[in-house]
């Protein structure tokens, strides 16, 4: 197998090879990756945040199983709607989910709203959070951003490589197998025939008598050669037969691998404009049985403690239409999940009773009508980058985020006042302090640490002119 | 030199024989043409875009789609059909493939004519599945925030809304609005229910930007107090 079947094979599977991944022999020869895991799904259509994690339970004008009088669900501090697999699903993960409500995507299309959600912004132009989470951890991997849906153009940082099905993913990492067991060509000649090709060109080289384009050609080819190793590194861990959710599959073995850092999935249906309930009935299990699958396989590969992941949509939706669905609404909501996160079994922000646009208070997640934010993906995204270590100082891709508006999603102590799903059961109201509102051990109020109220100065500081 | 001139002469003469029978020809085939293009319908099918704007229709045959392609020519008050399916294709998932329409017009040959824009459905993927008013409906309209409904026939019309209970009303005309030109009026009382209902339509495109729907009539209602706004698929 030379360069040019190699590359054959690979155009022949779909796949978008990045030049790093053949050319540099210092990168090809790098271990593998080892950091955390960054992992988004697109919940694509827009996912109706009442049927989701912002259930709304007492008006039959915006769901089916309000009409019927069923509550919504309760695990720990977060709300669920009564629908699919969402009960086993939310009791499971609960203390491993920060949940965002009251999101504003800024758009109703599903175009820019997919675009807004997976880079920040609503512009062009911006990296996908994959691809900048990419380009900071793994730029040197052969596939570091691994995708099968969702945004997936470029802003020039690390191009996507499409997660291929089951039998191309095993022809790219393993050109000479027919199939799970059988082999092409016998692999000790194909060994020596390896062997041969490299001594030739090494011997080029080393005489020195190929012009400068020959030789240039007999490095790329060592690079391949290179690049193939570490691509046969992942043969090792690929099965013989792939799971149901395929695409979560391969991109779960190629960061077992260590070649790869980021895997974008999408799960589909969620476009309910008439008969929701029916659509939703396929969407959701599909959906949550996907994100528990990542989960569970996750931890068999031993990447469990790596994995952060993050479920998102378009936007959200509005009360029922005419014809039992519901149409585009800019209010929706996401979902953050980790191993152990210390940010878990929390609600952040908050939607009207009809999922109208709320002002929150970026601290504390609380509603606060006066001094308080419209949060929008720029936020989540902000405060995302500096979880996450990738903050850039490239002008291009500045979220153009205030300080005054950084979100503290991931301090829990700074959350010190009742959580909108309690208020919202307990009062019908997002105001109010813990004491008075919140009749159970669990709202213990908790004391501002000295770095979260340094962060809230900072904070009104900036503001003021 | 005579011979010449003779030949010269019944070549014209031949000339102009020929081009008058063009001309008759012609003239036969557009009375055919026209007298074809003056039955107008209601046609629905998925419209998809072609090269250099074209708009590119296959009508729905019942619950069949029709193999043969035509082409749109737009000619609804300000192109209400090319921007309405601009407007849906703006917000829709997937926004390259066709697009549910229904439009009033003629067909002529390899062309079909849009008068009347009456919607676009973005979210509709087989002619079984749109939506199916009923031949009789002369009046449809609808809107949200709340939810409402009005639809009427020759003979009776309804106003729905959550909540309440159905509001029945004569048959009545549409007539020229006094304030407006551009506006048509619908008034009518419920003898059975009571209260007056009041309704302004203005044929220009109307979408709500969140259902992938443009109408081609923007419409207000007054029943009573209340007042409902939204967009017309009927008018």
């Amino acid at each position: 197998m030379n360069r040019r079947n190699f590359l054959q094979v690979a155009s022949a599977t779909g796949l978008v090879i990045p030049y790093w991944g053949l050319v540099p022999l210092a990168n090809a020869q790098s271990a593998g990756y080892t950091g955390k895991i960054l992992i988004n799904v697109h919940a694509s259509g827009g996912l109706d945040a009442s049927s989701w994690c912002d259930p709304r339970e007492t008006d039959p004008r915006m769901n089916n199983y309000a009409a019927a009088g069923t509550p919504a669900g309760v695990a720990g501090n977060i709300r669920y709607a009564p629908l699919g697999n969402n009960a086993s699903f939310f009791q499971r993960f609960s203390n491993q989910m920060l949940v965002i409500n009251g999101v504003h995507s800024e758009t109703n299309g599903h175009g820019d709203g997919t675009r807004a959600h997976a880079t920040g912004r609503l512009d062009m132009g911006y990296p996908n959070i994959s691809e900048l989470f990419a380009s900071v951890h793994g730029k040197q991997l052969p596939m570091p951003w691994m995708n099968s849906g969702g945004f997936a153009v470029s802003a020039g940082l690390v191009a996507p490589t499409p997660i291929p099905n089951a039998n191309n993913w095993r022809a790219l990492i393993s050109p000479n197998s027919a199939s799970a067991t059988q082999d092409f060509l016998k692999e000790a000649d194909l060994l020596k025939v390896q062997a041969a090709q490299a001594e030739r060109a090494k011997a080029q080289i080393a005489a020195g008598v190929a012009v400068p384009r020959a030789q240039l050609a007999a490095q790329q080819l060592g690079g391949a050669s290179d690049s193939r190793a570490m691509l046969a590194r992942v043969a090792q861990f690929t099965p013989a037969t792939f799971d149901t959710f395929a695409q979560a599959h391969v991109g779960l073995i190629a960061a077992q691998a260590g070649i790869c850092s980021t895997i974008q999935l999408s799960s589909g249906g969620f476009d309910g404009h008439s008969n929701l309930a029916n659509g939703y009935a396929n969407a959701l299990p599909r959906l949550t049985d996907m994100v528990t699958y990542v989960f569970d396989k996750a931890a068999t590969l031993g990447l469990a403690d790596r994995i952060v992941l993050r479920i998102y949509s378009e936007f959200g939706r509005t009360p029922l239409n005419s014809g039992n669905g519901k149409d585009h609404w800019a209010v929706g909501s996401q979902i953050l999940m980790e191993a152990n996160p210390a940010w878990g079994n929390r609600v952040f922000g908050a939607s009207g009773p009809r999922h109208e646009q709320l002002k929150i208070d970026p601290a504390t997640g609380a509603v606060d009508p006066v001094n308080g934010i419209v949060m929008r993906p720029r936020h989540i995204h902000a405060a995302l980058r500096q979880y996450l270590g990738i903050q850039t100082n490239d002008p291009k891709f500045n979220l153009k985020v205030p300080a005054a508006e950084t979100f503290d999603l991931f301090q829990p102590d700074c959350q010190d006042r009742l959580p909108e799903s309690l208020t919202t059961r307990f009062s019908g109201t997002s105001t109010g302090t813990w004491a008075t509102m919140c009749p159970f051990s669990i709202c213990a109020e908790p004391t501002r640490s000295n770095e979260c109220a340094a962060r809230q100065n900072s904070r009104e500081n900036s503001s003021n002119p | 030199m005579r011979s010449k001139a003779e030949f010269t002469r019944k070549l014209i003469k031949s000339l102009n024989r020929q081009r008058a029978n063009a001309i008759r020809i012609a003239v036969a085939l557009a009375a055919l043409g026209a007298s074809a293009a003056a039955v107008a319908a209601d046609l629905r099918g998925f419209v998809s875009n072609g090269p250099e704007g074209l708009l590119l229709f296959q009508a729905c045959n019942g619950a069949q789609l029709a193999q043969q392609t035509m082409k749109i020519n737009d000619k609804t008050p300000d192109e209400a059909l090319t921007t309405g399916t601009v407007a849906v294709r703006e917000i829709m998932l997937d926004s390259g493939r066709p697009l549910y329409v229904e439009f009033r017009g003629d067909v002529a040959g390899p062309v079909a004519t849009a008068r009347q824009f009456q919607r676009a459905i973005g979210h509709v993927e087989t002619c079984t599945a749109a939506p199916r008013e009923a031949a009789a409906t002369r009046l449809l309209a609808s809107g949200e925030d709340p939810p409402w409904r009005f639809v009427a026939t020759a003979t009776a019309a309804r106003l729905e809304w959550p909540g309440a209970r159905p509001v029945r009303f004569p048959g009545a005309p549409f007539k020229a609005s006094a304030a407006d030109g551009k506006a048509r009026v619908y008034d009518a009382w419920s003898p059975q229910d009571g209260g007056t209902i009041h309704i302004e339509f203005v044929e220009e495109m109307c979408s709500d930007g969140r259902s992938e729907t443009a109408y081609g009539a923007r419409v207000t209602l007054r029943y009573g107090s209340r007042s409902f706004e939204g967009c017309a698929a009927r008018f």
